[in-house]
């Protein structure tokens, strides 16, 4: 099994790499600019492989980190190097998903025997219960949260995006309404405008990424509908955000 | 129940002072110098004589160090009223004449405990009063009151002597019979013309405000009540969020999510309505002589400031198309100009235009969020919300050339000014006091500054019903 996977990793790996060693000829050809295929690329290989992610951790984290790179070198103009760092993203991500894949089962075995360990009384494995059905509990929606004064989706919020995305994937039938939050700091009718384009630009970010804008509708209470009630910068910073509502 | 803040003036100099003399000491004459010209006449120019100066964090202006209003020493003995159900109007009485005598911000009512001698004993008539006692307690007005029932009716006797002269003093008010119902405002009449005969210029107590405040379940709900206070009448009676009401002509306008949509609203002759209910923001209703200026943001596009028609909601003309929110349209007096938010320079800042959308321009230039626009009765000021250097807001005023002057300061967050329809006065909101947002009036100047609602919080947006 082992000795398998490692096998097929390799050859794996050697298409990738000659791949986008083609990629990076044929773009260099170009004139300079961000290199948003290998970005985009990179990142759904990253969005494929995270729904498995936990069994492949080490590589998943290694290309998350990669993509990471890859942006800050876009930020600093410097595109090939960008370009480089994001096919590589791309292709640990690859890797990490063919390695979760054939070590599926192990993985869950493992994971349910840690879990056992830690709760002396199992609750009984439901046998009928199918991978989808699990896979489907697993994925949720997360509220995506912003700078004071910002509509701007900060990189920190990609994560949370990213989750989303993949329930969006999954639920492709669900419609969302995204909710946009201010804290209640300044005016309550400009507020009202910010909170409606907070959720306007993650509905964009959605729209960029493949997510068909007409699941996505908007709504914003501005400061009307604070989660925390407090006066600190801390729950400030919960108010500002933009809720997922599955319709 | 009404908290006097104990002279703010007299905090704030002191404060001025100690800032004059730090200042003095780190930026040399030259903050000396832009100090004493505010003392000398009205305010730091913020616009457009000199060049803006680098972006603060927010705004950075004082409260100007000025004259103190000199109050008129008003003695108010409790009002005679007898026994049963006049006795109840009598406290009543008494209750109106002392508070709004006090609000008015041009007396100093003097305290009941001072009175050394028995002022019940007394009659209502010159001959019966003795005016060296009350001259001697300091009174230069003194006002008598007494109330009988007839019938079903109140038949209210108020009147104001000259304490000097000995003399009543005659007044543009007449008494009638009202009902137990009519008595405020039969005695907000009195105050008003009390104020007349000193200022000149009749008061206006008894005109209302809309406000919105958010109850325990978190969802807000429009009243009106008088600008004293009192009278407190919920208009809004929904479970959904209500909020931004302004009234005009008998119309409020407000915005509520009872159909999951910042939709506008309108209460008129009973009925609550839909104006406007494009998706996305329909918010900030301010009339003026047959025209609704809103903001809409269409479909969540973008917010912008549209004119609508108060009636059937249709649009008769978009003002601003920006790619930055817009919002917050007030008019000018005279319903030519309307001041307006905007944050097409990065933040939030207060900007005017034309009637007609034409000629945008830039008012202030000084702090990074602006907002809250009041036009002025009289035309020549802009009240407006700003946040200042220590991230407080605070409530300024900008005129026509943005020289800014400072009307709040070292009180907690003062923001949401509303002008009186008299320009005497601005409501406004604060969480001085610890004790969350409350609705507070000042005079324009800012001098004078008193809690009109002593109980309870979550009091916001208050707008003068014009």
């Amino acid at each position: 099994m082992t000795t398998n996977a490692k096998f097929s990793r390799t050859t794996g790996s050697k298409i990738v790499l000659c791949l986008s060693g083609l990629l990076i000829a044929m773009f260099m050809a170009g004139c300079p600019k961000a290199p948003q295929k290998a970005l985009d690329d990179a990142e759904r290989a990253l969005l494929d492989a995270q729904e498995k992610s936990d069994c492949a951790e080490e590589k998943y984290r290694a290309a998350e980190k990669l993509l990471e790179e890859a942006r800050e070198l876009v930020e600093k103009k410097d595109y090939e190097a960008a370009e480089r760092k994001a096919r590589a993203a791309e292709k640990l991500a690859l890797e990490a998903r063919q390695y979760a894949d054939l070590t599926w089962e192990d993985c869950q075995r493992r994971k349910e025997l840690a879990r056992q360990a830690q709760n002396p009384q199992p609750t009984p494995v439901d046998e009928n219960a199918g991978n989808d059905n699990e896979l489907e509990e697993q994925l949720s929606l997360s509220t995506v949260y912003f700078a004071y004064d910002s509509s701007e989706v900060a990189p920190e919020s990609r994560a949370a995006l990213e989750d989303n995305i993949r329930w969006l994937r999954v639920n492709k039938d669900r419609a969302i309404i995204l909710e946009g939050h201010t804290d209640e700091r300044g005016t309550a009718e400009y507020n009202l405008s910010l909170g409606e384009r907070r959720a306007r630009s993650v509905r964009q970010y959605l729209i960029q990424l493949g997510i068909d804008g007409d699941r996505l509708s908007i709504l914003s209470y501005g400061e009307e509908k604070p989660v925390a009630y407090g006066q600190s910068d801390a729950d400030f910073s919960r108010n500002r955000r933009v809720e997922f509502i599955p319709q | 129940m009404m908290m006097q803040i104990v002279s703010r003036t007299r905090i704030s100099s002191l404060l001025v002072a100690i800032f004059l003399l730090a200042s003095s000491v780190f930026f040399g004459n030259q903050a000396l110098a832009q100090e004493s010209s505010s003392a000398n006449q009205t305010s730091v120019s913020g616009g457009f004589t000199e060049p803006p100066p680098p972006p603060p964090s927010g705004i950075e202006i004082n409260v100007r160090v000025g004259a103190r209003r000199v109050l008129v020493p008003l003695a108010v003995p409790d009002t005679q009223g007898g026994v049963g159900d006049a006795s109840k109007v009598a406290a009543q009485v008494q209750e109106i004449l002392r508070r709004n005598l006090d609000l008015a911000g041009y007396f100093k009512v003097l305290p009941t405990d001072s009175f050394f001698f028995d002022p019940s004993a007394e009659g209502m008539s010159a001959a019966d009063i003795n005016f060296q006692n009350w001259f001697n307690v300091g009174a230069q007005g003194l006002i008598k009151s007494s109330v009988r029932m007839q019938g079903e009716q109140v038949q209210l006797d108020l009147r104001l002597y000259a304490v000097d002269k000995g003399q009543p003093v005659t007044l543009k008010y007449a008494a009638k019979p009202v009902a137990p119902s009519g008595v405020d405002a039969q005695v907000n009449d009195f105050v008003n013309a009390v104020i007349e005969h000193y200022t000149g210029q009749r008061g206006i107590f008894g005109s209302r405000i809309v406000y919105a405040q958010r109850d325990s379940n978190g969802l807000k709900q429009i009243y009106s009540m008088n600008m004293d206070g009192t009278n407190r009448v919920q208009i809004t009676k929904n479970r959904a969020i209500n909020m931004l009401p302004s009234a005009s002509g008998g119309s409020v306008y407000y915005t509520s999510y009872q159909d999951n949509n910042p939709d506008l609203w309108v209460y008129r002759d009973g009925k609550h309505t839909k104006l406007s209910s494009r998706r996305g923001q329909n918010s900030g209703a301010a009339y003026c002589d047959g025209k609704l200026a809103v903001t809409l943001s269409m479909g969540g596009e973008n917010a912008d400031i549209y004119l609508i028609d108060p009636q059937d909601g249709k649009i008769l003309r978009r003002l601003t198309d920006h790619w930055s929110i817009d919002t917050s349209p007030r008019w000018s007096p005279d319903c030519s100009q309307i001041a307006f938010v905007s944050g097409r320079s990065g933040g939030p800042q207060i900007y005017v235009m034309n009637a007609d959308g034409s000629d945008q321009r830039r008012l202030t230039y000084q702090g990074s969020y602006n907002s809250n626009p009041s036009w002025s009765p009289k035309g020549d000021v802009i009240a407006f919300s700003a946040r200042d250097q220590f991230n407080h807001f605070d409530v300024f005023t900008v005129d026509l050339q943005g020289n800014i002057e400072r009307l709040t300061q070292d009180q907690g967050n003062n923001e949401e000014p509303t002008f009186s329809p008299d320009g005497r006065y601005i409501i406004f909101t604060s969480d001085r006091g610890g004790r969350g947002k409350r609705l507070w009036l000042m005079t324009a100047d800012g001098e004078i500054q008193k809690l009109l609602t002593g109980d309870g919080s979550g009091f916001t947006e208050p707008s003068w019903v014009r």
